[in-house]
């Protein structure tokens, strides 16, 4: 009687503590969870996946009592601002004035986002000093030789962004200093005539030939001897 | 083979007489010269502005001699214009240790891709770039100028291509804000029936003293 009273104590504990216990032990996320299914409050807001693999929260709905496994939403990247790209060209370069005449000057003022050098073979100093004169401005000045070159040529470069050239020929009556562009070819470039190749092949060739020739010749004579045996 | 018989001897001449074809054709097939595995691959397309370099670009002045020790390279150089039909000038065969800087371009040493183009072979006999190909990243090539300064340019690459698709936009008129030197020759194998190589050799290089 005393034993069965003790058990029955020890019972009630151990049902106590169990049911006490219970409820700090969270349910985990059903795996996988079924879309559209109720899903318990313990799990609003959590994640789970679907048998296909594809993400759902719980989520409560406005008016509904219980959550519902719903398709969780793509997270949008966030774009990231890109930088307006700077292209060096010559409406980035200002001339004060276009006029090569032996001491004339020419200031050049340039937009350029990093560091700017000038270097020309008609002025007086080379390379020219560049001072920055505002954000991604530079300005330089040049005086020009009393003797001037032919062609006088100033290249303007932007490092990391390229360069502009301007030339002129003061021989050919021209004194405006102008765009200089490189003319790009076009078509084959044949610089080699094979005569060094054709002289190495040649040995090799002749003697390929040759023992061509010499097994035909050996050819025929096996079958001329084949023939003669038969007969 | 059926309907032909061959006696044994004859198949043994036959045998030996394929074996020397093949032999042949192989050989034959190896005189072109190297592969195009052989050249430094190709880098991605580069964008239109290559970093600059330490070395500040020089003042306009034409080239007057270039000098490769490397390769054993000593030779004057003339100037290239256009034809009329679009392509470059080339050095006269005639004078196999003559280059030629291509006048529509920059000078070596301007800011800008300056080329500068010598044959591999002429009449019989290697000619001034015969030995471009064995130029490697580092090598050095001095390009003496009218004014009397030397530009001293360090090799970057080479890079063989058909003849058919040569990249006259990036060897002539890529956009720098450095200087660069481009040497260009014939390579690869040679086709008789044009009389000429199928792959050009280009080696870019770009200034490091001056």
């Amino acid at each position: 009687m005393r034993a069965t009273r003790l058990a029955a104590t020890g019972f009630a504990a151990g049902a106590m503590v169990l049911g006490m216990a219970a409820p700090a032990l969270a349910e985990p996320v059903p795996d996988p969870v079924t879309p559209g299914a109720f899903c318990k409050d313990e799990h609003l807001g959590k994640e789970g996946k679907a048998a296909n693999g594809k993400p759902y929260t719980c989520k409560k709905k406005p008016g509904e009592e219980q959550g519902r496994w719903v398709p969780l939403a793509p997270v949008k990247p966030t774009p990231t601002p890109t930088k307006p790209t700077f292209k060096f060209g010559y409406d980035k370069v200002q001339l004060s004035s276009r006029r090569v005449v032996p001491g004339g000057t020419t200031t050049f003022t340039v937009t350029c986002p990093s560091a700017v050098s000038i270097t020309s073979n008609g002025y007086t100093q080379n390379p020219l000093a560049v001072k920055k004169v505002g954000a991604n401005k530079w300005s330089a000045t040049g005086k020009f030789r009393s003797s001037l070159p032919d062609p006088t040529t100033a290249t303007v470069v932007c490092k990391g962004f390229g360069s502009v050239k301007f030339s002129t020929s003061p021989e050919k009556g021209d004194d405006n200093l102008g765009p200089k562009q490189p003319k790009i070819p076009t078509g084959r470039i044949d610089t080699g005539d094979g005569s060094t190749l054709a002289q190495d092949a040649s040995p090799m060739a002749a003697a390929g030939l040759g023992a061509l020739a010499l097994a035909g010749i050996g050819a025929v004579a096996l079958r001329r001897r084949t023939v003669r045996e038969r007969g | 083979m059926a309907g032909f018989p061959v006696s044994a001897p004859g198949r043994r001449v036959l045998g030996a007489a394929t074996g020397v074809l093949l032999a042949g054709l192989v050989l034959g097939g190896c005189g072109g010269g190297g592969t195009k595995a052989s050249g430094t691959p190709e880098p991605k397309a580069s964008a239109a502005t290559t970093a600059a370099a330490n070395t500040a670009p020089l003042s306009e002045s034409r080239p007057t001699k270039i000098t490769i020790a490397k390769i054993g390279v000593s030779a004057p150089v003339g100037a290239l214009g256009l034809r009329p039909d679009g392509r470059i000038e080339e050095p006269p065969l005639s004078r196999p240790n003559l280059t030629g800087w291509y006048e529509e371009g920059v000078t070596p040493g301007e800011a800008g891709p300056s080329v500068v183009l010598g044959h591999v072979d002429a009449k019989g006999k290697p000619a001034v770039f015969a030995r471009l190909k064995e130029l490697k990243p580092g090598d050095k090539i001095q390009v003496a100028r009218k004014d009397g300064s030397t530009a001293t340019f360090a090799v970057e690459r080479s890079q063989r291509v058909d003849k058919n698709a040569f990249p006259h936009k990036k060897v002539f008129g890529e956009e720098l804000d450095h200087s660069a030197l481009r040497l260009v020759t014939c390579g690869g194998a040679f086709d008789p029936a044009s009389g000429h190589y199928k792959d050009n050799l280009i080696v870019y290089a770009k200034l490091v003293t001056a």
